[in-house]
């Protein structure tokens, strides 16, 4: 297993984690499920793809390109507005929170393929964004401190892919996209945990 | 800027086989049945009504002229994705191939179609094809002008599994193509037929707004899909009232395409807070799962109807023979016009639409703006010619 096969892996395994508690013990929270449905399902593309076995990550790098950028144009709206809108149909509902994937997605896919690439990074960071404006109402409710330090995390995940470069290793062994999954891995969890309870 | 390099519509060699199926459809319906047919309460409706089969007509002329601009776009992102993310390329030379690729576009089809009466703002695209309430051939090209906005995000993941665009438009013709037949209450039940593939009888249901009609039959070619998830319903006993329960009438093709827009647009300017504005576009338009959906009481329908003269109904016919070649030289031109020239017959046509539909409803401003369009068809045939 290579360096970046493992980091997708841990990634997986806490979007499986993820999509467990949300979409099957807490049927009222398929938001936060379908977030880690999509970028789960990138990271789970991602081991295939770079894994040893370089057949089947040569068949997957297409499949994995595509979720990939379906998870950052998508899964992270989903994450955002399961943490600061949790009361809203779309965000309880799973036809609803499928159906606005979708549509986010769609549009998310298409603005990428047409060049505007750093649509990627950019909804990813706007969707974090909100859920920090959204610490700052009072009465929102779950943990705060925990989505604040999940933020935290999100954030030194994304500033470390814009300000290194594909070559750069950290702590003698991290590249910079490695450095992103560790980020989720640890920030993900928090802001699923310190989330706010629905309440209707 | 000359739009080279695009093929022909390949809907243009369809339209003169769709024209003369509908009117075989409606003499047979007035030679054998005399254009009646059992209606709830015992009571006898007609199967070709005038004006809504002429809106409908009407509407499926836009829903061409419309669909011919996004074309580059639509069939250009399925290209890039394909080009960008495809895993393989699928054997073009292999009939294997073209037949999963066409059982592939079945199955997003049942998505997208199911997605269209699920999801508030891709119902108001496809409403239109519902607003009849009748069910003929005609209905079958009753085609929004608006559901490409989403329609083409169901089938990118054929690109990235590697249907070459060939393949994907080629499926998308034959799926399309073949529902048109299925509209249609002149076919009974066709035994095993009806339980596998879409047919005349599940797609009369499909098109019915009695309780058991609503939210159900979204296949293309196979009903299977419908088996598969849950949604299949077989058609009873009782008399279908078609139509939808927010009723359109109007025969204007603008209006039909735009209506359940504006409703969306009012229920999101009067929603308060950004969680009753998502609910007003993704919400789906039968309500959420856990709300109860209203009885309808199918006696108490009634159908809109206009009264048109025999004058006029000949001359609007005329009119529309007369629209139908515009709609074919629109489409076999649109590759070598320039956009402004394509824009030009477009409006053309689309305001002799417009106004005849207003002559139909008795508006007063139908007959200026008829007039009108046939003084600028000079300036505009110079404008396209020149």
């Amino acid at each position: 297993m290579t360096p970046d096969s493992f980091s997708d892996l841990a990634l997986c395994l806490v979007c499986v984690g993820i999509l467990y508690r949300c979409w099957w013990l807490q049927a009222d929270r398929a938001a936060l499920g379908l977030a880690g449905l999509l970028i789960g399902l990138a990271a789970a593309l991602g081991v295939l793809r770079f894994s040893t076995w370089t057949e089947i990550g040569e068949l997957v790098k297409g499949i994995h390109q595509f979720a990939s950028v379906l998870a950052a144009v998508a899964g992270f709206p989903m994450l955002a507005l399961g943490i600061v809108r949790p009361d809203s149909t779309v965000a309880r509902h799973r036809a609803g929170a499928w159906w606005c994937a979708f549509v986010i997605g769609g549009f998310g896919i298409a603005v990428w393929v047409l060049g505007f690439k750093p649509w990627a990074q950019l909804v990813p960071a706007l969707s974090t964004l909100s859920i920090l404006v959204a610490l700052r109402k009072p009465n929102a409710g779950g943990d705060r401190l925990l989505r604040a330090l999940g933020v935290g995390f999100l954030f030194a995940g994304f500033t470390a892919v814009v300000l290194l470069t594909p070559t750069d290793v950290v702590f003698g062994m991290v590249t910079r996209v490695q450095l992103l999954h560790y980020a989720l891995v640890i920030g993900l969890p928090l802001l699923v945990i310190g989330a706010p309870r629905v309440n209707s | 800027m000359p739009q080279k390099n695009f093929p022909v519509n390949p809907i243009l060699y369809a339209i003169p086989v769709f024209m003369l199926t509908v009117a075989l459809e409606a003499f047979w319906a007035w030679r054998r049945h005399g254009n009646r047919i059992v209606d709830v309460g015992g009571r006898t409706r007609p199967i070709y009504q005038f004006a809504d089969a002429m809106s409908s007509l009407q509407i499926g002329v836009l829903s061409r002229i419309a669909a011919a601009f996004p074309r580059l776009l639509t069939v250009g992102i399925y290209v890039l994705v394909y080009q960008q993310f495809a895993v393989t390329s699928w054997d073009k030379s292999n009939p294997l191939a073209w037949l999963l690729a066409l059982l592939l576009y079945d199955f997003f089809y049942y998505w997208k179609h199911r997605a269209n009466h699920e999801v508030r703002i891709m119902w108001a695209g496809h409403v239109t094809h519902h607003n009849s309430e009748y069910f003929n051939l005609s209905t079958a090209l009753r085609q929004s002008s608006t559901t490409f906005v989403f329609d083409w995000m169901f089938y990118l993941p054929m690109a990235v599994l590697g249907v070459p665009p060939e393949m994907w438009i080629a499926a998308g013709l034959i799926d399309l193509l073949y529902q048109y037949w299925t509209h249609t209450e002149l076919i009974g039940r066709l035994g095993w037929f009806d339980r596998v593939f879409v047919s005349p009888s599940n797609h009369r249901v499909h098109h019915g707004q009695n309780d058991y009609c609503i939210d159900c039959n979204y296949g293309g070619i196979l009903i299977l899909w419908d088996r598969l998830f849950g949604t299949f319903e077989d058609e009873r006993p009782e008399p279908i009232v078609y139509g939808v329960r927010t009723p359109l009438a109007s025969v204007d093709p603008l209006w039909g395409n735009l209506h359940y827009y504006a409703l969306i647009w009012r229920d999101f300017r009067a929603a308060r807070g950004i969680d009753a504005k998502l609910d007003a576009i993704f919400a789906p338009p039968s309500g959420w799962r856990d709300e109860k959906l209203g009885h309808f009481e199918p006696l108490e329908f009634q159908r809109y109807e206009i009264k048109i003269g025999k004058r006029l109904a000949r001359y609007v016919t005329a009119q529309y023979a007369i629209t139908v070649v515009c709609l074919c030289v629109f489409l076999y031109r649109f590759p070598h016009w320039t956009v402004t020239q394509s824009m030009l017959a477009g409006l053309w046509i689309v305001i002799g639409l417009t106004a005849l539909a207003a002559m139909m409803a008795g508006r007063r401003w139908g007959a200026p703006l008829e007039i009108a369009r046939w003084a600028a068809a000079i300036a505009v045939a110079w404008a396209l010619v020149g």
